[in-house]
């Protein structure tokens, strides 16, 4: 168990840091894409 | 005559208790509104698959091994993952990014309120479930039925039962859940900060491309998320690209209730008695509360966590906008703002947080299949 713990504290790790990764580099692009492709 | 009666002779009582279970999801459904989409074909299917030698199962008699449909349908639609990704077709075309971009800082919420995912992983560890099947339960938290489907039937198949049931069960239960959790961990004042509305104009351009970027994005971090981001992201250009509008009307509406028609009705293949009533089943709808709660907490506490460093507050209740369940958990947050003041509005800020969640729990879950493959 002290196994699968130690794996299921990393997948938090990995988890939590690879979705917040994902959406801040999403929120770049959407900066990004409102900033090139502006309303009219 | 005995042949007749043998259907009643045999039925066991495990049996008899799924079909009263089968009872009470079409009553859920039916009655209540929970989700009747999935709980009524659900709840119908509990009771075909629990009679003693039924038909719709593969049965063998006389040697000769007969093929039931609703094995078939398993195997063409859930083994293979395509029910639940063609579901994510039709999501996408419902989906409007606009709010998001309006307000792309709400993306944060959509990772926050992950939380609850990863924290109910070690719960269930810590309770003797194996790292797999704790995924498989954690994945609940992602508060989307189609995803926790195609990661848990991946990470373990043996749990798809009963992680099914609690994952739109507690999806139907967000009026309830999200204002427990989000007054837990909020003073009366803190709910009623009121925010202004700013929005960014968005361009036709941008709600094109955001679909495309989001695919490539998601398939160069986690290609192994491709089928969840890119059917969903897919449906979602059907509907902004502008010219396939006869198409998308089809994925939002037809092929999304037939798919929905044969999912709730497939899935009862896992509500066997053999395989559903037991212990471990009623940990995992345990475990499915906990996670729905830690999402509300965890986004909740992130906002907190924001307005340390913000001059502008938040008000935190949108953190617990940011999981899945569209439009119900927005909803509920407006409702929830309103009764603390009445004359404040942050619909649209929630909303955004919302979509943002459909966006993260995909991800959430496109994450965990790549840590285990």
């Amino acid at each position: 168990m002290i196994h699968n713990l130690e794996i299921a504290f990393e997948l938090m790790g990995f988890g939590m840091g690879g979705v917040f990764l994902v959406l801040f580099v999403i929120y770049l692009i959407s900066k990004l894409l409102i900033k090139v492709f502006p309303a009219k | 005559m005995e042949t007749l009666i043998q259907g009643i002779t045999s039925i066991t009582l495990g049996q008899i208790a799924m079909m009263l279970i089968g009872g009470i999801l079409m009553y859920l459904g039916i009655k209540k509104e929970y989700e009747p989409t999935l709980l009524v074909p659900m709840g119908l299917g509990s009771i075909l698959v629990n009679f003693p030698g039924t038909g719709v199962l593969t049965q063998t008699v006389g040697g000769t091994k007969a093929e039931g449909v609703l094995d078939v349908l398993f195997k063409a639609g859930i083994t293979t993952e395509l029910f639940p990704l063609l579901i994510f077709i039709g999501i996408g075309a419902m989906i409007d990014f606009g709010p998001l971009l309006q307000n792309p800082f709400m993306l944060l919420f959509g990772a926050a309120a992950q939380f609850g995912i990863f924290f109910v992983i070690i719960v269930a560890v810590l309770f003797g479930f194996d790292i797999k099947e704790a995924a498989s339960i954690g994945i609940i938290g992602a508060a989307d039925g189609p995803t926790a489907i195609f990661v848990s039937n991946q990470l373990a198949e043996n749990l798809l039962g009963p992680i099914t049931v609690a994952a739109y069960s507690y999806m139907a239960l967000v009026p309830i859940i999200q204002p427990a959790a989000i007054k837990a961990v909020t003073t009366k004042k803190e709910r009623q900060i009121r925010m202004t509305y700013k929005a960014e104009s968005v361009s036709k351009q941008t709600k094109i491309l955001f679909p495309i970027i989001v695919t490539i994005l998601a398939g160069f971090i986690a290609p192994i998320s491709l089928p969840l981001v890119g059917f969903l992201m897919f449906g979602n250009l059907l509907r902004e690209c502008g010219v396939l509008d006869r198409l998308s009307n089809t994925a939002q509406n037809e092929l999304v209730n037939i798919v929905s028609i044969l999912l709730g009705l497939t899935i009862s293949v896992k509500l066997q008695a053999d395989q559903f009533l037991n212990l471990q089943t009623l940990m995992i709808i345990a475990f499915g509360l906990v996670a729905f709660v830690m999402d509300s907490i965890g986004g909740v506490l992130f906002a907190k966590l924001l307005n340390v460093f913000r001059k502008e507050k938040i008000n935190p209740m949108i953190g617990a906008a940011g999981i899945s369940a569209f439009p119900m958990s927005s909803r509920v947050i407006q409702k929830m703002a309103s009764e603390e003041d009445p004359k404040n509005f942050v619909l649209m800020y929630a909303v955004g947080a919302n979509v943002s969640g459909q966006i993260g729990s995909v991800i959430a879950g496109g994450l965990l299949l790549s840590f285990f493959m």
